[in-house]
């Protein structure tokens, strides 16, 4: 099935300029057999923000973990600034990680439950060998970058509250300054007013930092903050794709149309 | 440090003085059988009057007051060359007249040597297994863990007879074996310790991080699994004495008349209705022990776990 473009093409993206190009990517899951990912193709350019929506089973989530090489494809392609990620061995692999990362949804499982915030905001570049590593300022410049008193440097992430912690996250991911973020619903286990709180920040910092960025939700309001670019994602496939205002004010695949007045018996999750 | 963390360390501190210095603490030679006849089965506090015979040594219930006179099995003797030593038996004599706070002590050494060296080959090996079966899944899993389960099925006093019968029966056999046959259930609590770590987002984070294999391991996966293996661990050593005692009793392991809390234990089951004393000396100090190693799991896992720390 070919999506749906609202630039007046259809077909799959191609973007030789793109920072970060899947191609025809497909996975499977080996032992249920659930093909989450059928043939997507999807590019993000140096310092664009392109949203990923879609209902929950539609495959984001497989989309973020495939994009930053936590999961390989069955077929097709990832490539980051033009290096084909499957061809790459462990070690290049794990140098080339400083410039992709992503942020996760819940940051209660994502963040490393024994670490206080400031090691965990210094453990990605002890890992890398960075010499920021020994900056005594280090951390309480990442926490006031995030909007974070540096009093929480000798917390747990127990200690913290949910948009604290996603704060923390977000630092985490940004600390070795990569090149793309790939944010798998990062507002959504947030209450509303932390979730635009964080939002606000997730745009400013994209801006400072010249950050790209894919931004996966369930939410087409969460997207039309951030992405100028919109996918719709429906059981594995690309349903939909082109500028976000017009996805929003135009949509023409029955996937999205679902996403912008949802049944109130199938909401999505 | 937490309260229970410092009572285990001066507990196994103790322990371990206890054992180093033994030769000094015994009041006794822990294999000397004073007088078999007259000085078996004291109870604790009991005093009798050493008398050195050249080759033997007998032991009175009393002396006369001008000390030229002993009283030894109902009958008064004079008194020879050597003047008598008074000697109290503070934790008791066992049948064959020998002191048991000195076989307790120098026991010590034997247990604690060889419990210690066990569960330390069977931990390295159960993390070592346990641990290459969690994290590499599929084939290597499967049959790692089927060899496990071949072992676990076997009674594991079949499996060390038959290791000890074709091999050897010194202590480092004993440690080998022992150790070669208990690693299992430590392996067991890795792999799935492993394995519910494996399916979180915290190690794909660190994994998505650029974290390197050996730092996920030593900074992202120990940290969880060593609590519950630790706990396990101390807990296991209580165990491992009681089977070396078992081996001595068969004839393998530490072998009589040398001292070890097991084989004191295996011993005094004979006795136990008239000397209750000769089994629970050396069986506080195994409970003891337990209880310090067990304690010291307990305070390391709180320390490896903030959420833990109050």
């Amino acid at each position: 099935m070919s999506p749906e473009r609202l630039d007046g093409q259809r077909g799959p993206v191609d973007n030789e300029e793109a920072l970060l190009q899947l191609d025809s990517v497909s996975r499977i899951y080996p032992v249920t057999r659930v093909r989450a990912l059928d043939q997507v193709s999807i590019a993000v350019s140096a310092g664009e923000c392109v949203g990923v929506v879609g209902e929950s089973g539609s495959g984001k989530s497989t989309l973020a973990r495939v994009a930053v090489a936590l999961e390989r494809p069955d077929t097709g392609s990832v490539r980051f600034d033009g290096l084909d990620l499957g061809t790459l061995g462990g070690s290049e692999l794990r140098r080339l990680r400083c410039e992709f990362q992503l942020l996760f949804q819940d940051s209660i499982a994502a963040l490393p439950s024994r670490q206080t915030v400031g090691r965990t905001l210094r453990e990605p570049l002890l890992a890398h060998r960075r010499p920021e590593a020994s900056d005594p300022e280090l951390v309480a410049r990442w926490l006031a970058r995030v909007e974070l008193s540096p009093e929480l440097e000798p917390r747990y992430p127990h200690e913290l509250s949910g948009g604290e912690r996603q704060r923390v996250a977000l630092a985490r991911a940004l600390v070795l300054e990569p090149r793309l973020l790939v944010a798998d619903e990062p507002v959504s286990s947030l209450d509303p007013s932390v979730r635009e709180r964080i939002l606000h920040l997730l745009v400013r910092l994209q801006r400072e930092l010249g950050l790209s960025v894919l931004l996966i939700s369930h939410d087409l309001s969460t997207v039309a903050r951030m992405a100028s670019r919109t996918v719709v994602l429906d059981q594995g496939q690309v349903a939909e794709e082109g500028p976000t205002d017009l996805v929003l004010r135009d949509p023409r695949a029955v996937a999205t149309r679902r996403l912008l007045d949802p049944p109130t018996t199938s909401r999505v999750g | 440090m937490r309260l229970e963390l410092r009572c285990s360390l001066a507990l196994l501190l103790l322990l371990l003085l206890v054992a180093v210095a033994a030769p000094w603490l015994a009041p006794l030679d822990p294999n000397q059988q004073v007088d078999p006849a007259a000085a078996r089965l004291l109870p604790p506090g009991s005093t009798r009057y050493l008398i050195d015979e050249g080759a033997r040594t007998l032991a009175a219930e009393q002396l006369s007051p001008d000390q030229s006179e002993y009283l030894r099995l109902g009958s008064w003797r004079s008194v020879s060359d050597s003047a008598p030593q008074p000697r109290r038996f503070w934790l008791g004599t066992d049948r064959y007249g020998r002191d048991v706070a000195s076989r307790v002590v120098y026991g010590a050494r034997a247990s604690l040597r060889v419990a210690v060296a066990t569960t330390l080959v069977s931990l390295v090996l159960g993390l070592l297994v346990g641990g290459i079966a969690g994290w590499r899944g599929g084939l290597v899993d499967a049959l790692l863990m089927r060899m496990a389960d071949a072992l676990f099925a076997f009674p594991q006093l079949f499996l060390v007879l038959a290791a000890a019968a074709l091999w050897s029966t010194g202590e480092l056999a004993i440690v080998v074996i022992l150790g070669t046959t208990s690693w299992m259930e430590t392996a067991r609590i890795t792999r799935s310790e492993i394995l519910r770590i494996r399916g979180t987002d915290a190690l794909d984070a660190v994994r998505g991080l650029g974290l390197s294999p050996p730092r996920i391991l030593t900074h992202h996966l120990l940290p969880f699994v060593l609590p519950p293996v630790l706990i396990h661990t101390a807990l296991r050593v209580g165990d491992i004495i009681l089977i070396e005692a078992s081996l001595s009793f068969l004839g393998f392991g530490i072998q009589p008349p040398n001292p070890s809390w097991g084989n004191l234990i295996a011993e005094a089951t004979d006795v136990l209705d008239r000397a209750w004393w000769v089994a629970v000396f050396p069986g506080a100090a195994l409970t003891l022990t337990v209880l310090a190693f067990g304690l010291l799991a307990d305070g390391l896992a709180d320390r490896l776990d903030p959420r833990r720390q109050g």
